[in-house]
């Protein structure tokens, strides 16, 4: 079966409208986390979010498309943003009879657009969001801007569902159903998706401590973020940003929102991910920990990397840079843990006042540089115990 | 390598649970939207938990387990389910309740509930199935993508049973707020003479439908499934090249399939590149209809899924499903094909086969 090499990137966040800004950003521990400037909600003033600074006009117009035909949610422009760069990145020719599909992820769908005209008059000017409500709406809109015509798939799993997109494309490539396919995930701010973190009482109202003893809970984030996969003979005399090594998903099967505390699916996911790379515990040299800042998950998340690692390898969550960005997360932290590769460098945790008691091991603290990066463990939980652990290889 | 389906589940306006039986007595709706008959939901989920269910989860979980028990499979391999529009009935419920009320005094219940992966999440708890467990929500090929992926896992080998499944529901709410984008029917009209095309527009519908997949034929399998293919925009012309890729690279020639399970939903407009393609490639097979079971929905290729695999088995085709007949006496291969209702650009085939 075919090797998987990463040829082009692309991410949209707090941190950045680029890859190049987010790497800056997190290389001058500059997180994108800030009083809601975007977000119509009664509670403006209660939480901080991790919002892409623009409007949808301003991302309408990076993209040259006339909003006024209503048929764009926010969703769907920041897809595209992030899914164009990618493409551009990796300088794909869709004329070179390659097979070509999107595999994106979200949770949210086009919940930005649907909230605000929801209680409005209905007729049949308005029910635009009738119709771009739906998840595959957004990959739908990728697809078209670029002119891809083949397999689309959309994957909604909480929040590991980018991270289950890229392990369903690189399958596709290795199963030779696809030779080249642009994977990731997108999710939009809502009134919809803070109001129901809010109702779970894990949003931290202050700017968010993963992996801290005092940590309060999460920052909610936005962004979207693609990579471009491609088979081994498209990639061979190409820029190549490393390989995808190994992956796995596994179900927790414990509860529809809580962790189990020994982290059970998380341990099975890291497990048959190293099996998969066939890599052993000692080879990773960095993990992008899924590190929410909630109390459930950082704990059942030590616990699994205690079951898994004899010495646990350096670790941060860059959570507290882009805040959780939900379906988008497992894609924006693969584009992160392919930049410590390229660049050899550890971005770390930001707002560790005392680590986490339980564990003797501590999320890194400080930019380390001049180490070698040679594979990354990176893991997105989701909500319905969806535990996916994904393993990029410096090539 | 063979891929068999040894179990099926379906809940629709039909009486299709009772899997015994095969579409021979037909209810008639007259309705702006068909709802399900509910089974005995007690007789599969523990009445505590089915409390606090939605009528998508209960109709997910209840043919995902009776999918299972008529297998004999008790913890599936992976669960993959597909759903286009996925918890309608809690998100509705969440964002009323946070409209209404200006964002305060929500409760968490439905929000939980409101995600998309919560059936095959709920499933995986009750059976405890700590495996693969994966959501598609992509329009109407959800369920194509769900079927993709399994194939996929059969092939790497490393599986033997997988629960797949295709559900969505309709709620009054959703019929009233699309019904202004000129979709649906505006008008109540009989699923009798749906296909009479004297009215604008489709009836929307729910379904649940769950399949298991095995490598390992048993008493019970239905058929094989050959293979699936969907792709993105096309007209007559694209269609009718990606059907014959599609056939080519399974060595199987356009007259060897016998039926064509389409997606006509009774709107004209909508519904003529299906006899264009019947007429064009298949018009030597019987042409078979199942949206005036389901209704329109994103998962009625799901419930197309189940049609096919009790014609490979029973080898007949109910009357009311039967748009053309073609009088072939034995159906081997069955090919679905269809595509979304809104902008009509995700194309799916399916081919399954009986098994002789």
């Amino acid at each position: 079966m075919s090797k998987i090499f990463i040829t082009g990137m692309g991410s949209i966040s707090s941190i950045g409208d680029t890859v190049n800004e987010a790497f800056q950003n997190l290389k001058n521990m500059q997180h994108g986390v800030a009083p809601i400037q975007y977000l119509n909600t009664a509670h403006k003033d209660e939480f901080v979010l991790a919002e892409v600074l623009h409007s949808n006009e301003d991302l309408a117009e990076m993209l040259n498309i006339n909003l006024t035909d209503r048929t764009y949610t926010r969703t769907a422009l920041l897809a595209i943003i992030a899914a164009k760069e990618a493409f551009e990145d990796a300088q794909i020719d869709l004329k070179d009879g390659f097979r070509t599909g999107i595999i994106s992820a979200n949770t949210g769908g086009g919940m930005d657009t649907t909230e605000r005209y929801y209680k409005t008059e209905k007729h049949e000017q308005i029910v635009d969001f009738a119709i771009t409500h739906s998840c595959g709406d957004s990959t739908e809109k990728i697809a078209q801007y670029l002119g891809i015509n083949g397999y689309l798939s959309t994957i909604s799993t909480a929040c590991s569902s980018s991270a289950n997109a890229i392990m369903k494309g690189a399958r596709l490539i290795k199963n030779g159903r696809l030779d080249r396919v642009i994977v990731g995930g997108v999710d939009s701010m809502s009134k919809f998706t803070l109001n129901g973190f809010n109702t779970l009482m894990i949003l931290d109202h202050q700017h968010c401590q993963p992996w801290d003893e005092n940590r309060r809970g999460l920052n909610l984030g936005e962004g979207a973020a693609y990579l471009v996969l491609e088979s081994e003979s498209i990639a061979k005399n190409k820029k190549i940003y490393g390989e995808l090594k190994g992956y796995a998903n596994a179900n927790d099967a414990y509860h529809q929102t809580a962790s189990s505390p020994e982290g059970f699916g998380a341990t099975l996911a890291m497990k048959q991910a190293l099996q998969s790379a066939n890599l052993k515990p000692e080879d990773i040299s960095y993990i992008n920990v899924h590190g929410t800042g909630t109390s459930n998950n950082d704990q059942s998340e030590g616990a699994a990397m205690r079951n898994v690692f004899k010495n646990v390898p350096p670790f941060s969550s860059t959570k507290a840079y882009t805040g959780h960005t939900l379906g988008a997360a497992g894609a924006i932290e693969a584009v992160i843990s392919l930049l410590s590769i390229n660049h050899n460098i550890i971005f770390p945790a930001l707002n560790i006042e005392h680590p986490i008691d339980e564990f003797d091991f501590k999320p890194i603290q400080t930019v380390v540089k001049n180490i070698e990066i040679n594979n990354v463990l990176s893991n997105s939980f989701g909500f319905g115990g969806n535990n996916t652990t994904l393993i990029f290889s410096k090539y | 390598m063979p891929i068999y389906i040894n179990g099926l589940s379906s809940i629709t306006p039909q009486n299709t649970f009772e899997n015994n039986a095969f579409l021979d007595q037909i209810i008639d709706h007259n309705q702006l939207f068909l709802e399900i008959q509910k089974p005995e939901y007690k007789n599969f989920i523990n009445p505590k938990l089915l409390r606090r269910m939605s009528k998508i989860i209960r109709m997910g979980v209840t043919t995902g387990m009776a999918a299972l028990k008529e297998a004999g499979v008790e913890n599936p391999d992976a669960i993959i389910t597909g759903t286009g529009l996925g918890c309608i009935e809690d998100t509705e419920k969440f964002l009323n309740a946070l409209l209404e009320n200006n964002e305060q005094l929500l409760t968490p219940t439905s929000f939980i509930l409101s995600t998309h992966n919560t059936v095959s999440a709920q499933i995986a708890v009750m059976l405890g199935c700590n495996n693969y467990n994966y959501t598609y929500v992509h329009s109407a090929v959800s369920f194509e993508n769900s079927l993709v992926d399994a194939i996929m896992h059969f092939q790497e080998g490393q599986m033997h049973n997988i629960l797949v499944g295709g559900i969505d529901e309709i709620t009054q709410e959703n019929y009233d707020t699309k019904v202004y984008s000129g979709i649906w029917k505006k008008e109540a009209s009989s699923i009798l003479n749906l296909f009479d095309y004297q009215t604008q527009g489709c009836i929307p519908g729910e379904s649940a439908t769950f399949a298991v997949l095995s490598n390992i034929e048993n008493n019970n399998s239905y058929g094989q499934l050959i293979d699936v293919h969907t792709f993105f925009e096309g007209d007559l012309s694209i269609v009718e090249t990606e059907l014959e890729t599609f056939l080519k690279i399974q060595n199987i020639a356009l007259k060897d399939i016998d039926v064509l399970l389409a997606g006509i939903n009774g709107d004209a407009h909508y519904d003529q590149m299906y006899y264009d393609l019947h007429e064009s490639k298949l018009s030597h097979t019987a042409l078979v209809s199942f949206k005036n079971v389901c209704g329109e929905n994103d998962s009625s290729s799901a419930f197309a899924f189940w049609v096919a695999a009790k014609i490979a088995k029973h080898q007949n085709i109910p009357e009311f499903i039967s748009i053309k007949d073609s009088n072939k006496t034995s159906f081997r291969y069955i090919l679905i094909y269809h595509y979304n209702f809104i902008h009509r650009n995700n194309h799916a085939f399916s081919l399954i086969r009986a098994l002789f």
